[in-house]
């Protein structure tokens, strides 16, 4: 079998021939960036053949002399040295820190997931001789009323502690969807347990410390990213390799996390001893994966999950590295394709607590939308690719420094970026007002082709694209364009949005109209022109003040869970209401889905706002 | 309880085109063509009208026929490669229209030249004074090469010109405005996109008067139904009050009718089958009436025999307006 | 009117509790409204909330049975105007004319030779309509107990007056055969249908009928078919389309019967052309007076057409579909069975007039995306109909390379590890076909 080296990190693997570079390199742990997921779409991918003879037709096609796609090119019957130009091995790994609105002092609040109470108990005596437990347990039902859990190992050192304590003990709990599970028990600390809340995007993961004090969100790329854009991807790697596929997702998100803990602990100046609960959300998969649940029947037929409601476990089992007496919640699923991040947000933005119907639309990878008020809540998918995350597009990148994030004409094209940095690819803002720049000015027309011939359009290999920043103005030394397959991606993922919700909403006899607020969430950039996505169709054309842009509601919902067990309670009930609509079979989503899959839209009548402006 | 009334006034009516211009109107056809104008579903005269019957137009081509069907071919047989006797036969046959399908341009085909292509159309207006639709090949580049040509030479003669198609209708479109043709617009079978279509064309000045849609085309049978069901959709559309859906609607049975096992087999394979003299333009009849059922108003047909055939059927469906009658 | 899920939601106890086997009160008020379910399931729904939704949802038109046992004919219960607003439901009979004076054998053998298969489906005249053209009762009855014993198909017997069917209708009962006097029906057929319990024929125009039909229903007889008696096409459609929708979009219940057309034409082209336009338009039974494949089959075939499921996505035949007569050399496309994806790929291998084989994988009608997205289009799949069909031994060394689309690139790897052979990835959309075989395909082959 022959032998393929990875350079400069001098890595080697077997690998059949036929196998392709780029899995050769993911058997080999080598990351390598490929946005598309191996497609031979977003040229991300590009390696250097240093010796031997290799297959495919990953060469070519506009790449430099030299330079292979390692998807698309394969191990033949030679041993390889495949050397990864710098910008092919910045899988980014980086982890990017934002400051937030810091919490208050005494925070967090009495009621979270995991609290300290100062207890005092009163000794035992020759008439009040219970054990200690129940000594302990009767004085904490005082405080709580709830049935009480005591594991061995806080069982062991109770007498010793309580009594070292001097009966003026502290007691942290758990809430545990069955009562409550004391995870310490200990001399009064005056320190209270701290907290991190995660978001498993299938993109890129956040993650928020709830800590006095602490203003810190940290964010990186999901690694999970070089085993494919989608959840579906990342399913099928499993399927694949059913040994080491989902350990080694698992691996991948929980390093990732771990990244993020340390970056988070970091910037705060906190021990991991004093985080005592891991609070996450995240689409069904990526909990799935998180827990190394063999995910494969979420995207078969009938669709089936593992588990949508998941109980608490502990940190070792699940290998991240907090205290280890703390406890890891998983926020709930509704269905397979309808995630806890689904949950987190209708409890994020209080969309069941309406009185009157209104809409929660992530923009993440699948697409989910929720609609509803205190009557009734439902969702579904729309499976609308990462394309609005910034993935499988030629410049695509998600909102961090350096991401174009708005883009206006003043005659020419202008745009900025992220921190103003030079740019290095462009982000959801970036796209929305991109695609609602050029049909403005004419550049495509309004299926989304480019006009040949209108400025900035050029031809290369027989296709049109278009150049947004050329490569003396970039970052990574490469033109910022805009491609007509991008287009189409774009144009379907904001397509299958529209075309979801008006399908939910037809099943419910309803309109776009007859909603309160549309709240659009999603980790794609802070700077949503509503115009402009009103423009490309993204959202129907409502009067703007019923637009909302509210962020990253899947972390929002998991923050909330973690400072307030209440909540843990309402994502359940959440979870337990909400009515799943798989849309995938649906007569008439198909016909939504192409009469959306225009700018703005087939029925200009129903954009008379986008018509008015363009006459 | 009196029977109730059902009758429905829609709010919305098929826009009228007309094909073809006579010497006061700058051409020189012996008559023109007037399709749509429908304010009802077709021929429910208890509730709109249905102004103009529909129109049929006879394919003629300069590529050869080998691949026609017997049934048809045996009409042909002695015109083909003369496209000026063809058309003449057309008039006599009937015809409203006459359709000159281009695929002798194709490279495959013989690949005439544009200029050849330009003669051919003005051959064809020079031997018959019928109105006249001219219908591209299946490939840009060929159509892209030849149509604006054939678009001049027939300047003034207010032909249709097809087809523009979502990829590829810039072309198309700039030269029927330029010389003042109707224009087909064909969508493969789809609502939205042939509003898309519209809006695209629209955008790049044609006016939606101009249009004729083809939503493509499938026989009896054979794809018929998907069709028939997309132009009774839009036609829904159309008539209540959707300006993108207010275009006539022509399809090109002719060419479909030999994928049709049914219709072409011989006697000596299919004996259960019965005459095939009979089969053959019956099934072309009754794919157009089907179409016209639907809301179709312009067939292009091949067999003269079921020219004649769908005629009479028609007739006897179409509620002649009082001045006309 | 539609019930929209909502309304139903709001008759429901709204608790969640999944007895009905569904999750929430939302979704299965959801599937009632798509009628995926019956109301009845719930079992905690309150006896108002049914009756509530009882009087909406009743059908519209009555289910009318002509004939009994496996060839029985169900039509009526149409619930829309166009087939794409859901679908139609119960295919039109299509019967044909035989007089009681005719040569009933040859006549038999003649419909016999009309019940056809296509496209695996049975698509043959299915009704017999026997006439008393001697005007003697008993020659009637003779000749439909002939026909009967001869097809076992549903029949309609049609005479000029009541007394000449009452022979037939008796004797026949068992076979539940469609009553028609001509210009029906007078109080006597009314009599004979309410004692036979056998459907009858109500002949006129709208408002006759609408009197004719209260008429009949006060005398105990429930399942009537309309019929416009002898009108031009022209009227016949009129009297369909009208009495359709008095029946949907009025709930007009008088009106609310299925509808026999018979094509009057004498020529039979134009009677051919007028009975396949019944097809079309709203009949339940259309009655042909012609018997010869010819004139038949174009009709049958409409039927069919009609007839089909608009929301069931169409699938082809999973097979190797062979276009432009394809050698050993030519190019072997792969792609999904769903009807649109493949005629996409047909159409522009057509148009590139390269000869050429497409493989349908059996992806139940769905796209690829969406089939690969379910594992149904991977790389077993393909493997599996790949060797299945045995393509590979029609291709020469070199050419043995499946094209599998461009969306699923991903799976190229597995699938050549799977088939140890090279696989080449195609263009992404049909679009790109014509292209892709004058440019990447040559230089990819053959070695
Ligand atoms: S059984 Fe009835 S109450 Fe219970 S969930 Fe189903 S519909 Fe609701
Ligand atoms: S991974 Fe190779 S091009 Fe995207």
């Amino acid at each position: 079998m022959p032998v393929v080296t990875f350079l400069p990190a001098g890595v080697s693997v077997e690998a059949d021939p036929g196998t392709s570079l780029l899995d050769a390199a993911r058997q080999a742990n080598v990351p390598i960036r490929n946005d598309c997921g191996g497609q031979g779409i977003c040229t991300r991918c590009q390696v250097e053949v240093k010796r031997g003879e290799v297959a495919g037709r990953g060469s070519g096609g506009g790449l430099a002399e030299g330079r292979f796609l390692a998807c698309r090119t394969l191990v033949a019957e030679s041993d390889l040295e495949v050397y990864l130009p710098e910008e092919t091995r910045e899988v980014e790994t980086e982890v990017t820190l934002r400051r937030t609105d810091p919490f208050p002092a005494d925070y967090p609040p009495p009621g979270a997931m995991v609290e300290t109470v100062e207890l005092d108990l009163p000794a035992p005596n020759l008439d009040d001789n219970v054990s200690d437990s129940e000594r302990l347990v009767r004085r904490l039902r005082k405080w709580r009323d709830a049935e009480y859990h005591i594991p061995l190992g806080v069982l062991k050192d109770l007498p010793v502690r309580l009594r070292d304590a001097q009966w003026r003990a502290d007691v942290t709990v758990s809430v545990e969807p069955w009562g409550s599970r004391i995870l310490r028990v200990g001399r009064p600390a005056r320190k209270k347990p701290y907290m991190v809340a995660v978001d498993i995007g299938t993109t890129a993961i956040k993650a928020q410390l709830l800590a006095p004090e602490a203003g810190w969100v940290a964010s990186c790329y999901n690694s999970q990213v070089m085993f494919g854009p989608d959840v579906i991807s990342r399913i099928i790697h499993c399927q694949r390799d059913e040994e080491h596929g989902c350990p080694a997702l698992k691996q991948l998100v929980v390093q990732d996390i771990e990244r993020l803990i340390a970056a988070l602990l970091d910037a705060q100046g906190v021990e991991r001893e004093d985080v005592w609960a891991l609070v996450v959300s995240g689409n069904t998969t990526m909990i799935h994966l998180f827990l190394g649940l063999y995910p494969v029947w979420i995207r078969r037929e009938p669709y089936v999950g593992c588990a949508y409601l998941l109980a608490p476990v502990r940190p070792e089992d699940v290998g991240v590295n907090i205290n280890p007496a703390g406890r890891v919640f998983c926020l709930p699923a509704v269905s397979s394709y309808v995630g806890a991040d689904i949950t987190a947000g209708v409890l994020a933005t209080g969309l069941g607590d309406r009185k009157r119907p209104s809409a929660l639309i992530d923009l993440g990878t699948n697409g989910e939308i929720a609609i509803g008020c205190e009557e009734f809540l439902v969702c579904c998918s729309a499976s609308a690719g990462p394309a609005f995350e910034g993935g499988g597009s030629a410049s695509g990148t998600r909102a961090r420094p350096g991401a174009v994030e708005s883009v206006w004409s003043e005659g020419t094209l202008r745009w900025r970026t992220v921190g103003d940095e030079p740019p290095v690819g462009i982000c959801g803002t970036g796209y929305i007002d991109l695609l609602a720049t050029l049909v403005r000015e004419r550049i495509m027309d309004k299926t989304g082709r480019f006009v040949a011939g209108a400025p900035g359009v050029v031809q290369r290999d027989d296709e049109f694209l278009y150049v947004l920043a050329p490569a003396e103005q970039a970052a990574g030394g490469r033109d910022i364009i805009l491609t007509q397959a991008d287009v189409e991606n774009l144009v379907r993922a904001k397509g299958a949005i529209y075309a979801a919700g008006s399908v939910l909403l037809e099943s419910l006899g309803m309109d776009w109209g007859d909603l309160e607020t549309i709240m659009l969430a999603g980790g794609f950039g802070d700077r949503l022109n509503k115009d402009n996505a009103v423009t490309i169709g993204l959202l129907p054309d409502v009067p703007r003040e019923r637009i909302a842009f509210v962020g990253n509601t899947s972390l929002q919902g998991a923050v909330m869970v973690a400072q307030d067990a209440a909540n843990y309670w309402k994502a359940r009930d959440i979870a337990g209401k909400m009515t799943y609509f798989e849309l995938s079979t649906h007569p008439d989503f198909m016909d939504r889905f192409v009469s959306a899959c225009f700018l703005p839209h087939t029925d200009t009548e129903k954009f008379p706002s986008v018509s008015a402006a363009q006459e | 309880m009196p029977v109730p009334d059902v009758s429905e006034r829609l709010s919305g009516a098929i826009n009228e085109v007309t094909i073809g211009a006579t010497e006061e109107q700058g051409g020189s056809r012996t008559r023109t063509v007037t399709i749509g104008g429908e304010t009802s579903f077709p021929m429910l005269s208890f509730e709109g009208r249905y102004p103009h019957p529909p129109a049929f137009a006879l394919q003629i081509t300069a590529a050869d026929v080998d691949d026609w069907h017997a049934e048809a071919k045996k009409h042909v047989a002695d015109v083909a490669g003369d496209l000026e006797k063809w058309a003449g036969k057309c008039e006599e046959w009937g015809a409203d229209l006459i359709c000159l399908d281009l695929a002798a341009a194709h490279p495959d085909s013989g690949g005439r030249s544009p200029e050849q292509c330009a003669d051919d159309v003005k051959r064809v207006l020079g031997a018959s004074g019928l109105p006249l639709v001219v219908w591209g090949t299946d490939t840009d580049e060929v159509d892209n090469n030849i149509l604006p040509k054939c678009t001049q030479a027939a300047a003034g003669e207010n032909c249709l010109f097809g087809t523009a198609k979502e990829l590829n209708y810039r072309t198309l479109a700039a030269s029927c405005l330029a010389d003042s043709h109707k224009i087909i617009a064909e969508a493969p079978s789809d609502i939205n996109l042939s509003k898309q279509l519209h809006i695209l064309l629209k955008d790049v000045g044609v006016n939606l008067q101009d249009i004729i849609m083809h939503p493509t085309t499938g026989a009896l049978g054979f794809g018929m139904v998907y069709i028939y069901t997309t132009i009774e959709r839009g036609r829904i559309a159309g008539l209540s009050g959707d300006t993108l859906m207010q275009q006539p609607v022509v399809v090109n049975i002719g060419k479909e009718i030999g994928r049709v096992k049914e219709a072409v087999s011989p006697e000596e394979e299919s004996p259960q089958w019965g005459k095939v003299q009979v089969r053959a333009p019956l099934w072309e009849a009754a794919t157009a009436v089907g179409y016209v059922e639907a809301g179709a108003e312009l067939l292009v047909l091949r067999n003269p025999e079921a020219l004649q055939q769908a005629k009479t059927a028609l007739e006897a469906l179409w509620p002649k307006p009082p001045e006309s009658a | 009117m539609a019930v929209t899920g909502l309304d139903i939601y709001k008759l429901l106890p709204q608790t969640n509790c999944a007895d009905c086997g569904v999750p929430t009160c939302l979704a299965f008020a959801m599937k009632v409204a798509a009628k995926q379910a019956a109301l009845d399931d719930c079992p905690h729904v309150s006896e108002e909330s049914k009756e509530a939704l009882g009087t909406a949802s009743q059908p519209p038109q009555k289910l009318v049975t002509i004939g009994s046992g496996d060839s029985a004919l169900k039509i009526g219960n149409e619930t829309v105007m166009f087939r794409h607003e859901e679908k139609f439901h119960h295919p039109c009979g299509i019967a044909v004319l035989v007089n009681d004076t005719d040569d009933l054998d040859a006549k038999a053998a003649a419909i016999k030779n009309l019940f056809l298969e296509r496209m695996g489906q049975n698509i043959g005249v299915d009704v017999v309509a026997v006439r008393c053209g001697s005007g003697d009762g008993q020659k009637l009855k003779d000749a439909a107990m002939k026909m009967q014993a001869a097809l076992n198909l549903p029949m309609v017997l049609i005479a000029e007056s009541a007394d000449k069917l009452q022979a037939a209708a008796e004797g026949l009962a068992e076979a539940r055969p469609l009553l028609w006097e001509r210009n029906g029906p007078s109080d006597a057929l009314v009599e004979l249908g309410a004692r036979t319990g056998l459907p009858i024929v109500v002949e006129g125009d709208l408002d006759k009928c609408d009197g004719d039909v209260q008429k009949a229903r006060q005398a105990g007889i429930e399942e009537m078919v309309l019929c416009p008696g002898e009108v031009t096409p022209r009227g016949a459609l009129q009297f369909l389309t009208m009495s359709r929708r008095a029946a949907l979009k009025r709930t007009y219940r008088p009106l609310g019967y299925p509808v026999l057309a018979y094509a009057w034409s004498q020529d039979p082209v134009q009677l051919s052309l007028e009975a396949c336009h019944y097809v079309l338009k709203y009949g339940s039974i259309v009655v042909l007076d012609e018997d010869r494949p010819e004139y038949v089959l174009p009709v049958l075939v409409a039927r069919q057409s009609v007839y089909v499921d608009p929301q069931v996505p169409v699938q082809v035949e999973a097979k190797v579909h062979e276009i432009n007569e394809p050698h050993d050399k030519s190019p072997l496309l792969v792609t999904t069975n769903f009807s649109l994806t493949y005629y996409c790929v047909l159409g522009e291998v057509e148009a590139s007039r390269v000869p050429t084989r497409i493989l349908t994988v059996d992806t139940e009608g769905t796209s690829v995306l969406t089939a690969w997205a379910a594992d149904k289009f991977g790389p077993e799949q393909i493997k599996e109909a790949i060797e299945k069909s045995g393509v590979f031994d029609q291709l020469a060394e070199g050419y043995q390379k499946p094209v599998i689309p461009g969306l699923v690139a991903v799976i190229s790897g597995e699938l050549s590890e799977e088939l140890g052979r090279k696989v080449i990835v195609g263009p992404r959309e049909a679009g790109g076909i014509r292209r892709f075989f004058n440019s990447e395909w040559p230089t990819l082959v053959g070695s």
